[in-house]
């Protein structure tokens, strides 16, 4: 079943339940169907269908989620070329993917040699010009980006049935009015936007200049999702507890302990984390009991076969650390355009996410970090993941980065740089010697405190961009 | 990093390895101000100790020394010197 007999059924089922919230009002399902089915016909007239490669440009998020649908339901090819990327990096990416169609709000600037289509504001059509657009014989197909933080980017492929069997891990979105504070531009916010509509929930939006708490509670917000970097700022926000009904959800990178108190403690006791990779969706979840100095990811979502495995290839007992693996309904079977990185990633029917981790004996998934990132210092494995955990621990500490320096005579030298919380003063060597007691010959041997952490749109620190600072004679705060 | 650091940075970095030989002789204040010469041999440092010390130096002065043949440099004050001229 694709997402447009969906939305009918779901036109059927629950007409006036509330599909699309914005500031401008509320569309119910109903009407939502009727936008979609009204797009998907206009799309269809602008000659748009199977064998279309179409590049969507629209920054309105409800439109921009009407135009995924009825591309999805015509059976077109489609990709985000985010409207805050660079115009040199939409044209790279436009030219990779082959997109023969530019999906943007007429006067906007397009790029040359790329058939625009103006996307009309869609209003719900009157009866006489209501028609049934036929559903295309082939399934619509989402292209989404790798986040790209360990590498170059890569592109994976879902037709509608795979977005649908991720969907059903979150079936729990069908009661929640949902509002995602990264724009349905981001793929993982387009993502969970269709799986909500898949769940029959409410899809809430809002202004990019709209203050979040006040927007929330005005608008009956009953599930928030936002960055790591967003739910520590929220927590230290005075309006936090303003929030005690909502569930938090988070993820996209560890969530350190300290965090997770911090919005336990001031924003809400709802906290969910989420790990999950762009080529899967999600794969396992932290519920509001399952916060603790391990920092779990949760056990894996129902659908979900995880495993550790260790470089035999043979599956690790409970506690031990390995590499992750797993298999999932919906998951993308290779990246587009990289065999090479497709045959690394997907072996045997399994995905390998690239993390190492272990499963405890509660079955709670604990992720220690990225494979690639794993530092080897004279034959010893240490994982960035466990020295930031324990510098975040620090009292002193509000965010840490741990990376490896090249060392001809050793491997690798673990290393970390440290961003103090506001008011507080403690010295690198202090920091190093709590290090040293916690973490043995896994510790860092030298921390830099230093103002901030250098970060991508996406609220990752970029490690690479640290490295310079570790030179000896480079200033250190 | 000049005489002055090199010297902190190599007492840092015994301190750090547990090397506590300096501190119990009391020459720490005599090698940070150059007055003395220390024989590496007389630190009492095992194989860890001194991969943990030219682990230190190199991560903070750039200079790489293999563990093994840190104990032929000699002295303290050679070590210092060897760092000084790279």
């Amino acid at each position: 079943m694709g997402f447009l007999v969906r939305l009918r059924e779901l036109a059927r089922q629950r007409p006036s339940h509330p599909a699309v919230c914005d500031a401008r009002g509320e569309w119910s399902y109903a009407e939502l169907a009727q936008r979609v089915e009204a797009a998907c016909s206009h799309l269809c007239r602008q000659g748009i269908g199977p064998g279309s490669v179409v590049g969507i440009m629209l920054d309105d998020e409800a439109e921009h989620l009407v135009a995924t649908l009825a591309l999805l339901a015509g059976g077109a090819r489609q990709i985000v070329l985010a409207t805050h990327d660079p115009v040199p990096a939409r044209r790279q990416l436009a030219a990779r993917v082959g997109v023969t169609h530019l999906l943007m709000r007429a006067g906007a600037p397009t790029l040359e040699g790329v058939a625009r289509v103006d996307w009309p504001r869609i209003g719900v059509p009157a009866d006489a010009e209501r028609g049934t657009p036929p559903i295309a014989p082939s399934a619509g197909t989402l292209v989404l980006r790798t986040s790209g933080t360990t590498g170059g980017i890569n592109l994976v492929a879902f037709d509608e049935a795979q977005i649908a069997a991720q969907a059903e891990r979150h079936a729990d979105y069908r009661d929640e009015r949902l509002l995602r504070v990264a724009s349905i531009e981001h793929n993982n916010s387009k993502r969970h936007r269709l799986y909500c509509v898949w769940a029959g929930g409410s899809n809430v939006f809002r202004p990019a200049n709209a203050e979040l708490v006040a927007f929330a509670l005005a608008h009956r917000v009953s599930c928030l999702d936002i960055s790591r970097m967003h739910a520590a700022d929220l927590a230290g926000s005075p309006e936090a507890h303003r929030l005690a009904a909502i569930k938090l959800r988070t993820g996209g990178s560890a969530v350190p302990i300290g965090v997770r108190r911090a919005v336990l403690e001031r924003t809400t006791r709802q906290l969910y984390v989420r790990y999950a990779a762009t080529e899967c969706g999600a794969i396992a979840m932290a519920l509001p009991g399952d916060h603790d100095a391990d920092e779990s990811a949760g056990r894996p979502l129902p659908g979900v076969e995880l495993q550790v495995v260790g470089t035999d290839g043979g599956t690790l007992p409970c506690g031990e650390t390995g590499e992750i693996r797993l298999r999932a309904p919906g998951m993308a079977t290779g990246y587009v355009d990289n065999p090479l990185q497709s045959a690394q990633r997907f072996r045997d029917g399994w995905f390998y996410p690239g993390d190492v981790g272990a499963l405890r004996r509660d079955g709670q998934l604990i992720v220690q970090g990225r494979r690639d990132d794993m530092i080897v210092l004279n034959g010893l494995n240490i994982f960035p993941a466990e020295i930031e955990r324990v510098l975040e621990r620090h009292p002193a500490v509000a965010e840490a980065a741990a990376l490896p320096l090249p060392s001809r005579v050793h491997g690798q030298i673990p290393v970390a740089a440290v961003v103090l919380r506001p008011g507080e003063d403690v010295s690198a060597s202090e920091l190093r010697r709590y290090c040293h007691q916690q973490l043995g010959l896994r510790a860092p041997r030298r921390v830099l405190v230093i103002e901030r952490l250098p970060k991508n749109s996406q609220g990752k620190t970029m490690k690479r961009e640290l490295v310079d600072e570790f030179q000896p004679g480079a200033a250190a705060a | 990093m000049n005489e002055q650091q090199i010297r902190a940075m190599v007492v840092e970095a015994l301190e750090y390895s547990n090397v506590i030989a300096l501190r119990d002789k009391n020459l720490t204040g005599d090698f940070l101000a150059g007055l003395n010469e220390v024989p590496i041999d007389a630190l009492d440092m095992d194989s860890l100790a001194e991969m943990e010390v030219c682990i230190a130096i190199e991560v903070n002065a750039g200079v790489s020394i293999l563990p093994e043949r840190l104990r032929k440099i000699g002295t303290l004050g050679r070590l210092v010197a060897l760092i000084q001229s790279q």
